[in-house]
């Protein structure tokens, strides 16, 4: 009885954890989004009134577009939305699914986990290396924590699905 | 042995079906090598353990660079630059533009208002909704740069009201389905951006390139219409409706004029071109139709990001498998061994063409470009096909795509969006897949359809 109650604790706060990061996700991500927008249009509204480009507003919405779209992954891993080719799962008897949606999720937290080691490497010798943007002459290593950030928050959320899978969200219909 | 058949489960049916595939490649002498079936063994176990595309092509790129790197000696340290690089490209920046400036124009008044025009410029003609349908359809699909945007945007609309006019439902989901397949051929087209980035073919000529097959889509589905439902009551023109129709749609009309007039004179970007799409819908939904609210903005900006996350890494994976195949010349030795197995250029397109139309059924438009275009495009070259050409090749394939089961994309949003079951669905697109394999096999037999404005 008492594990049963610890185990519902537990789940309600997988669930508000994962909520909770959904939110500060959506909110950085559009946030970025609006910046890339903005910069462009700034751009091509100011080659038209006073001749030339906005210098680095371009570089700018790149960076903007690469916080928003590498971001938008571990948003997306929450919305259920990644692309999956659904036609296999045909292939199995229905009352296999959920165990397989179960296994699946760990073997996705095995995924990025590895990526995640790998992109936190890559971070750390950017910073070593102090690797600066030619164009805006910043470092780009703040940009690029968004890399392993998303692979790291993607294992721990798989990890979450696959201990808890009613916090799992229902896949979107795609092919 | 029949009832032995049917006892047969799927699973059991593909294993053997896999089993005799693999047979039949052993006799022949096709059989690969040890870590190729080991490959083909992980991509179908993730598959079968319900992997997304994204990370199954994580893992083919890593693997890649661990395993097929004899002359590189490359790493995964290597597939996490080459993220780094890709997402760090400006020409990747016209993709989300024209991502947002399609959800702005769905959700705002710019569809329905274009809708009107078309209606009243198509009333003296029978089977005119339908044929208003289709060029609402082509001349959303040159603001939108998406299929499933173009048919929820006009079928929303246009269904109910084809239906209430006493059209068949077969014929009236057909068209809309269908018709909104245009938005990946008539320019701004996201998958013709997705091609040009996997495979530095020019954006702009693309585009170019896209125009011709769309209208030539354009115009055998008007006649379609026309043919199936000319025995429809008709009315004549009023002038005045058509007036206000025109003056309330104006800004609707005006927009792929200046966005692809834009495009075509060199006078702006694609991503000029999309920033001033966005700059437009915003201006015109916000203060001259009045209809979009601050909150629509809000949902814009999250189903933007939605997509732009499913595609970046997409694109991010995919490229850095592509640039380790380039560098260890495997994609050249497939070009080899594919050309030396079929030197015969009509033999090539056909086993291409039969490739991507399986894929279009399994994968949406995008996902299929970013993984298949660099492979397939040295293929298409090596026989003689030019690199613009094959772009249109392929997305017209994949636009076909979305029309076959048994999981075509805008045969399951149809399914949703109007209500219907998915047999009805099917039944609907078959004439209109059937009208569009006669459509792609005219722009690969006339290259000048897709390339008299890129000359």
């Amino acid at each position: 009885m008492e594990a049963a109650i610890a185990g519902t604790r537990l789940e309600t706060a997988a669930r508000r954890f994962v909520e909770g990061v959904f939110k500060i996700e959506v909110v950085v991500t559009c946030g970025a989004f609006l910046l890339v927008a903005t910069a462009l249009i700034a751009d091509v509204v100011a080659r038209e009134i006073i001749g030339s480009g906005l210098y680095g507003a371009q570089k700018f919405a790149v960076f903007c577009t690469a916080v928003a779209g590498l971001l938008g992954f571990a948003v997306v891993v929450q919305t259920g939305g990644h692309l999956r080719v659904q036609a296999v799962d045909k292939l199995f008897p229905t009352a296999w699914h959920p165990a397989m949606a179960r296994i699946g999720s760990l073997i996705s937290c095995a995924i990025c986990a590895f990526f995640a080691v790998y992109a936190a490497e890559f971070l750390e010798s950017s910073i070593q290396l102090n690797e600066t943007d030619m164009v805006l002459e910043i470092p780009v290593w703040p940009i690029q924590i968004a890399v392993p950030y998303l692979f790291a928050i993607s294992a721990l959320r798989y990890a979450l699905f696959f201990a808890f899978p009613a916090i799992r969200p229902a896949e979107k219909e795609h092919e | 042995m029949d009832a032995a058949l049917r006892r047969l489960s799927p699973l059991s049916s593909a294993i053997g079906s896999l089993a005799v595939l693999a047979a039949l490649l052993a006799v022949m002498g096709w059989l690969p090598g040890k870590s190729v079936i080991i490959f083909v063994v992980i991509v179908a176990g993730m598959l079968a353990l319900r992997q997304p595309v994204v990370l199954i092509l994580a893992v083919i790129a890593a693997y890649a660079h661990v395993f097929f790197t004899p002359k590189t000696n490359s790493s995964v340290e290597f597939l996490i630059q080459d993220i780094w690089f890709v997402v760090n490209r400006e020409v990747l920046l016209s993709i989300p533009m024209f991502i947002v400036a399609g959800a702005i124009m769905t959700r705002g008044a710019i569809a329905r208002r274009l809708i009107d025009v078309m209606v009243e410029l198509t009333a003296p003609i029978p089977g005119g909704l339908g044929v208003a349908a289709v060029l609402a359809c082509g001349i959303f699909a040159a603001i939108s740069g998406s299929s499933i945007v173009t048919m929820l945007a006009i079928g929303a609309i246009m269904y109910p009201a084809m239906i209430q006019a006493g059209y068949n439902k077969p014929f009236a989901l057909g068209i809309i389905m269908s018709a909104g397949t245009l938005g990946i051929m008539i320019p701004p087209s996201i998958p013709l951006i997705l091609f040009g980035v996997m495979t530095e073919v020019s954006i702009t000529d693309l585009f170019k390139a896209g125009i011709g097959p769309g209208f030539l889509l354009v115009a055998v589905f008007a006649i379609y219409s026309y043919a199936v439902n000319r025995r429809m009551a008709t009315r004549a023109w009023s002038f005045s409706a058509l007036g206000t129709a025109f003056r309330r749609g104006i800004w609707a009309l005006l927009l792929p004029v200046i966005l692809l007039g834009g495009i075509y004179s060199g006078y702006f970007s694609p991503t000029e071109a999309a920033a001033v799409s966005v700059l437009y819908a915003v201006i015109v939904e916000t203060f001259i139709h009045r209809e979009l609210k601050l909150k629509d903005y809000g949902a814009v900006l999250f189903e933007t990001v939605q997509l732009l996350g499913t595609l970046l890494p997409l694109l991010a994976f995919a490229a850095s498998l592509n640039t380790i195949l380039d560098y260890e010349g495997i994609a050249e030795s497939w070009v080899k061994f594919a050309t030396g197995a079929l030197d015969n250029k009509f033999l090539m397109m056909l086993g291409i063409n039969l490739l991507l139309l399986v894929v279009g059924c399994l994968m949406d438009a995008g996902s299929a470009i970013i993984v298949f275009s660099p492979l397939l495009l040295p293929l298409a070259t090596s026989v003689g096909y030019d690199p613009v050409h094959f772009g249109i090749i392929m997305n017209a394939n994949l636009e076909i795509g979305y029309l076959t089961p048994p999981v075509g994309l805008n045969l399951i949003v149809a399914m949703a969006a109007f209500k219907e079951n998915f047999g009805t669905i099917v039944k609907a697109a078959l004439p209109f897949v059937a009208i569009m394999l006669v459509w792609l096999v005219v722009v690969i037999a006339f290259p000048g359809v897709s390339l008299f404005l890129t000359r």
